[in-house]
């Protein structure tokens, strides 16, 4: 019997039984169309991360007090670490990184307000950030000097704030509320949101950010010590080197020992694509278990199948098919099952994962891999739990089977 | 022309400690072109001399030559193709696939034997002609009386042109005037060429063929020619 014959015989004897076909083929539906789902809005999600750490340079390094340890007076980071950590060799640029909590920012309907998050900065931050200026400028060093009232919005800002976003907006004001008071600053520049890929206009999840001079900062929320650094290296080649030399470095000038940290733009990405990993490997085991719970499901059917065709196995038999004609005609019956079902879970996957990306705005990415992979499997759990009944099958004896009732 | 030979034939059944002897030495032989019944009481062994004869079952001892080939050691998969090639078989209950159609079921065998599409089609058709069923072939069997349904039996018995056609109670299920039509069909066959063996208990069956040989408990007891004859052919009416 040639396979195509044996192919077209079994596609009919599936779907001849079309509700038990569906029930026998759900648990593979669920099992792949949860792994497509699951591993395309993880990859979506992923290509969002890296999409959004792209704004960093690559080598950029975080600096910030330990959070493990008690940290006393003496330990805080101030702007004095700031000239220090500038004049380290093999440091191209450093900004020191002063943030408040509690600010509101004033918005275009003068009676709403909405929580900033205001970060002191130098102007070096625009190399280390890659920040892409629309209008006006970045803070300057003069800035940072003289404690301007000055400020740079986002564009999703100035649009928030200001009802537009373009050149009319430099030189107005923005009101920022603290627990001291209300401060109007000078709007300098206005730079693009990088988080608006994964973020729309209208939410209202996310603080407006605020960059203004780190000197101005500390005036504003009465501090001498600063948040951390963030700091480019020269290369990237020698990042656990240099996160050395700063950590010693500070640590020297402090007189102290494990109170300060270093996080790795490149080593963030890593750690939350890894987390990320784990959540898509844990899901796809979960996934992998109702496919396994699928598979024994289409081996019970394919028993109960073999027993109700008993007599047409002994009638194929007595006009000459082999035993192998008979196992192949079974097993390829399991195949196109559950081949059909990883077809079906694909396509019910990807409606899931458009629904579902919708829903926490990431863009499901389904990669050809994923595809094959889906229908690969599932195929290949038609082959695994369809021997055992396609063997009971070839084994049976012509004549037990032919009188079979 | 010998088309079969059994010489000193056992078959025995094992069921746990006790055993049954359902052939007990037989010897026959079968020439190309004969027409035999064999007959009996229930339980005398006929159906298992069937099943032997038609490659379904090994005995448990003696030879067993099909034109001239030594089929009593086969394996399970040469025994298949020897049914496929040499052996068409005509059942009591008919036994063909509900869910496939006249010409699909006279097919099958064809399927196996990997005739191509198109001359399968063509051969199936001629042999549901042969049996006078060209206006049923698309229909199914449920959709078919017990001798139109016996009717495509044969054409799949005939299909793969097999040196001997197998009955083992064709016409047990069948009132007598289907009956009438299978052994009309039977002795055209025969009188074509075609080598039959065929069980029956009814005697009057027995006289549509050329040749009777009784079975008791596993032996045989009497073989002898059919002195009169009925010809199926005259009594149409
Ligand atoms: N599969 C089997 N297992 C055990 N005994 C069997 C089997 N098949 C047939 N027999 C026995 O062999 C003898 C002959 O049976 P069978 O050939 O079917 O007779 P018939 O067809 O003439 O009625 C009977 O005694 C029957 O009980
Ligand atoms: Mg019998």
């Amino acid at each position: 019997m040639n396979i195509f014959e044996c192919i077209k015989s079994s596609f009919r004897n599936v779907f001849s039984n079309k509700m038990r076909t569906i029930l026998t083929m759900l648990g593979i539906i669920i099992g792949i169309s949860s792994v497509i789902l699951i591993v395309s809005i993880g990859n979506g999600s992923q290509a969002a991360i890296e999409e959004e750490f792209e704004s960093f340079s690559a080598g950029s390094l975080n600096i910030s007090m330990s959070t493990s340890n008690d940290i006393e007076t003496r330990d805080m980071l101030t702007m004095e670490d700031y000239d220090i950590l500038k004049n380290i060799e093999g440091v191209s640029y450093v900004s020191p990184q002063c943030s408040g909590s509690n600010t509101y920012i004033k918005l275009l309907d003068p009676k709403e307000t909405k929580s900033a998050s205001v970060s002191g900065v130098t102007s070096d931050l625009q190399y280390i950030d890659n920040v892409n200026l629309l209008y006006g400028r970045y803070i300057s060093n003069n800035d940072v000097d003289m404690r301007t009232n000055v400020a740079v919005i986002t564009d999703t800002t100035a649009i928030n704030v200001f009802g537009k976003c373009s050149e009319d907006v430099i030189g107005q004001q923005i009101s920022l509320k603290t627990w001291k008071g209300t401060t109007k600053f000078y709007v300098v520049g206005i730079i693009e949101n990088t988080n608006a890929s994964t973020e729309t206009e209208y939410s209202d999840e996310y603080p407006e950010s605020i960059t203004i001079p780190v000197s101005t900062a500390m005036r504003l929320y009465g501090v001498d010590f600063v948040t951390g650094f963030t700091v480019l290296t020269e290369s990237t080649d020698n990042s656990d080197f240099m996160k050395n030399i700063i950590i010693s470095v500070l640590e020297k000038e402090h007189g102290n020992e494990d109170k300060y940290y270093i996080q790795d733009s490149s080593e963030m990405v890593e750690s939350i694509n890894s987390i990320l990993s784990y959540v898509t490997l844990f899901i796809s085991f979960v996934a992998g278990i109702s496919l396994l719970v699928g598979g024994i499901g289409v081996m019970n059917i394919m028993m109960v199948t073999v027993t109700e065709r008993t007599r047409e196995i002994g009638i194929r038999k007595s006009i000459g098919a082999k035993n192998k004609d008979i196992r192949i005609q079974f097993i390829s019956e399991a195949v196109i099952l559950t081949g059909t079902g990883g077809l079906l879970g694909l396509f019910f996957g990807y409606i899931g994962a458009l629904i579902v990306g919708n829903i926490v705005n990431i863009e499901p990415v389904m990669s050809i891999t994923s595809i094959i992979a889906a229908v690969g499997i599932s195929m290949a759990i038609g082959i695994i739990f369809g021997v055992t009944p396609a063997n009971k099958a070839a084994k049976l004896d012509p004549i037990e089977a032919l009188r079979y009732e | 022309m010998e088309m079969l030979r059994l010489e000193n034939i056992y078959k025995q059944y094992n069921q746990g400690e006790l055993s049954v002897t359902a052939l007990n030495n037989i010897n026959l032989t079968v020439n190309e072109g004969e027409f035999v019944s064999i007959m009996g009481s229930s339980g005398s062994g006929k159906s298992t001399m069937m099943n032997i004869l038609g490659c379904l079952d090994s005995p448990t001892e003696g030879l067993y030559l099909l034109e001239g080939e030594d089929v009593s050691k086969y394996n399970d998969s040469k025994l298949a193709e020897v049914r496929n090639k040499k052996i068409g078989f005509v059942f009591q209950s008919f036994n063909l696939l509900p869910k496939m159609t006249a010409i699909e079921n006279v097919e099958l065998p064809m399927v196996y034997s990997n005739v191509p599409i198109k001359i399968r089609h063509e051969k199936a058709k001629a042999a549901l002609e042969k049996v006078g069923l060209e206006k049923r072939i698309h229909h199914k069997p449920n959709e078919l009386s017990g001798g139109q349904r016996q009717r495509v039996a044969i054409a799949r018995a005939l299909v793969n042109n097999p040196a001997i056609i197998m009955a083992d109670e064709p016409t047990g299920n069948l009132d007598s005037k289907s009956t009438f039509e299978i052994m009309e069909i039977f002795q055209r066959l025969n009188d074509e060429g075609t080598t039959i063996v065929m069980v029956t208990h009814e005697p009057d069956v027995a006289t549509y063929t050329k040749r009777i040989v009784t079975f008791k408990d596993g032996n045989i007891i009497n073989d002898a020619p059919v002195t009169e004859r009925t010809i199926a052919g005259e009594g149409v009416n």
